[in-house]
C-alpha cells in the first residue's frame, strides 16, 4: 500500500505543496526548500539582492550570470520563441508600471494609482544571451521578468530535488501555486489534481479531477492575481506583449499538461495571451488543455478528458 | 492583387507561423526535459559547478527549433502530434473520480 505524506508552506509569494509517496518527507522538504532559496536568490524580481535585480540594474552592459539564472533565461527565451512572443521575459517594465512591483501578498492590500501605457514590450529578441559563456546583455530600456517560465522551472527543479532526497522507490509531487511537477513512480491511478479557479481551493472540494503520472501541469488565470487602483481600475499579472497591457482575453483560466511544468506554464500563459487563437495553436501543438471562458464555458482539447464521477462540467 | 489573393497569402503566413510555433513548442518540452536532470542535480546539491554550466549550455543548444526530433520522447506516452515531420509527445492526462491530491488554479 502506498503511503502518502504531505507538507504545505509558503515560499516565493505563493503556496507550496509537497507530497511524497513511500519516501522520506523531511528530507524531500529540505531539498525543496534549498531549491526555492536558490531560485529566489537567482531570479526573484522583488528581492533587492537577487541576481535578476542586479542584472536589471546593469542594463546596457554584458553580465555573466550563474548557471541557474542562465538556465532560467534560456527557458524564458525558448518559451518566447516557441510561443511566437506570446510569453516574453521583457514584460518586466510593463508589469511594474501596471503596479505589479512587489510581492503580491503586499500588493493585494494596497490601492495605488495604476498607469496604463499602451506600448508593445521591447521583445525577447533584443536580449543578447550567450548560453555557452553564460553572459547576457539587457538593453537599457528593458526590464526582465521570469515569473511565468521561472515558476514552472522552479516546480520542475523542486520535484527533481525532492525525488533525489526522498529515497529509493519514492515518488513526489510539487505544486507551486498550482503549477505542478511530478517525478518518480506515481500512486495507483496517477497524481490527482483538482481543477479550480484558485489554487488555494481545498483539493477535497467538488470539481473536475484529472490525473497525471509524469510531467507537469500548470494553470494560468486572470482572476486571482488581480489588483485595483484607488479609482477602481483593475489589472492582472499576465501582460500581452503586443500591447504592454494586462491581456484582454476570453479565458478565465487555461490549464495545460506538458512534459515539464516549465513548458506547461509557458503554454498556459500563451493561451491567455493568444485569446481565441489559442484553440488553433493548442490543437496543432497537441498539448492537452482545458480552457475556461469568462462565461464559465469549458473547452477541452488535445486529449484532455471529459470529466467523470459526477464532477462539475 | 485581388482580395482572394490577399486572403490566401495571409492564410499561408498564418499557417507558417503556426507551424513554427508548433515546432518550437515541441523543442521547449523536449529540451526542458533533457536539460533538467543535469540542472536539478547541480541545484539541489547546492553546487553550481562547472559541469552544471556545461549542462545548461547543452540544454540551451538543444532547445533550438531546428533538429528537434530525437529519441527524447521515447519514455513518454500519451498524446502525440506530428507537424512538418516533427513528432512530439505530451504526457497523458486522464479523468478520475475522488478527491484531488492538490488543486491547480490561479495563484
Amino acid at each position: 500500500m502506498t503511503v502518502l505524506q504531505t507538507a504545505d508552506w509558503r515560499a516565493l509569494g505563493t503556496g507550496v505543496r509537497l507530497i511524497v509517496s513511500d519516501g522520506d518527507l523531511a528530507a524531500a522538504r529540505a531539498a525543496v526548500e534549498r531549491v526555492l532559496d536558490e531560485v529566489d536568490l537567482a531570479y526573484s524580481r522583488f528581492r533587492p539582492d537577487s541576481e535578476l535585480v542586479a542584472l536589471n540594474a546593469r542594463r546596457g552592459t554584458q553580465v555573466r550570470v550563474s548557471p541557474l539564472l542562465a538556465r532560467a533565461l534560456a527557458g524564458a527565451l525558448e518559451a518566447a520563441r516557441a510561443t511566437g512572443g506570446a510569453v516574453d521575459p521583457t514584460v518586466g517594465r510593463a508589469l511594474r508600471i501596471t503596479g505589479y512591483d512587489d510581492d503580491f501578498d503586499r500588493i493585494a492590500g494596497t490601492a495605488r494609482p495604476i498607469e496604463f501605457k499602451l506600448a508593445p514590450v521591447p521583445g525577447w529578441s533584443v536580449i543578447a544571451f550567450d548560453a555557452a559563456a553564460r553572459t547576457v546583455r539587457v538593453p537599457t530600456d528593458v526590464e526582465l521578468d521570469l515569473g511565468s517560465t521561472g515558476k514552472g522551472l522552479a516546480s520542475d527543479l523542486c520535484a527533481a530535488a525532492a525525488l533525489g532526497a526522498a529515497g529509493p522507490g519514492a515518488g513526489v509531487l510539487v505544486s507551486l501555486g498550482g503549477d505542478v511537477a511530478v517525478a518518480g513512480p506515481a500512486p495507483e491511478g496517477g497524481w490527482r489534481i483538482l481543477m479550480a479557479e484558485d489554487s488555494r481551493a481545498d483539493p477535497d472540494g467538488p470539481g473536475e479531477v484529472v490525473a497525471i503520472e509524469r510531467g507537469g501541469l500548470a494553470t494560468s488565470s486572470t482572476t486571482v492575481r488581480r489588483w485595483s487602483s484607488s479609482d477602481g481600475v483593475t489589472a492582472h499579472h499576465i501582460v500581452d506583449p503586443r500591447t504592454g497591457l494586462p491581456a484582454d482575453t476570453p479565458w478565465r483560466t487555461a490549464t495545460v499538461v506538458a512534459a515539464t511544468c516549465e513548458a506547461a506554464n509557458a503554454a498556459s500563459t500563451a493561451c491567455i495571451v493568444l485569446g481565441p487563437a489559442a484553440l488553433d495553436w493548442l490543437a496543432s501543438a497537441g498539448l492537452p488543455a482545458r480552457l475556461v471562458a469568462q462565461d464559465g464555458t469549458v473547452v477541452r482539447l488535445g486529449g484532455w478528458p471529459e470529466p467523470t464521477g459526477g464532477a462539475a462540467p | 492583387m485581388n482580395t482572394t489573393d490577399t486572403a490566401r497569402e495571409a492564410r499561408t503566413r498564418n499557417l507558417a507561423r503556426l507551424r513554427k510555433l508548433t515546432i518550437g513548442t515541441a523543442a521547449l518540452g523536449m529540451a526542458a526535459t533533457s536539460g533538467f536532470s543535469f540542472l536539478a542535480a547541480a541545484t539541489y546539491a547546492g553546487h553550481a559547478t562547472a559541469s552544471a554550466a556545461t549542462a545548461y549550455t547543452t540544454s540551451v543548444a538543444a532547445t533550438a527549433p531546428s533538429g528537434v526530433t530525437s529519441g527524447t520522447t521515447a519514455n513518454t506516452s500519451g498524446t502525440t502530434a506530428s507537424t512538418s515531420g516533427t513528432t512530439f509527445t505530451a504526457p497523458a492526462v486522464t479523468s478520475t473520480s475522488g478527491f484531488g491530491h492538490v488543486s491547480s488554479g490561479g495563484s
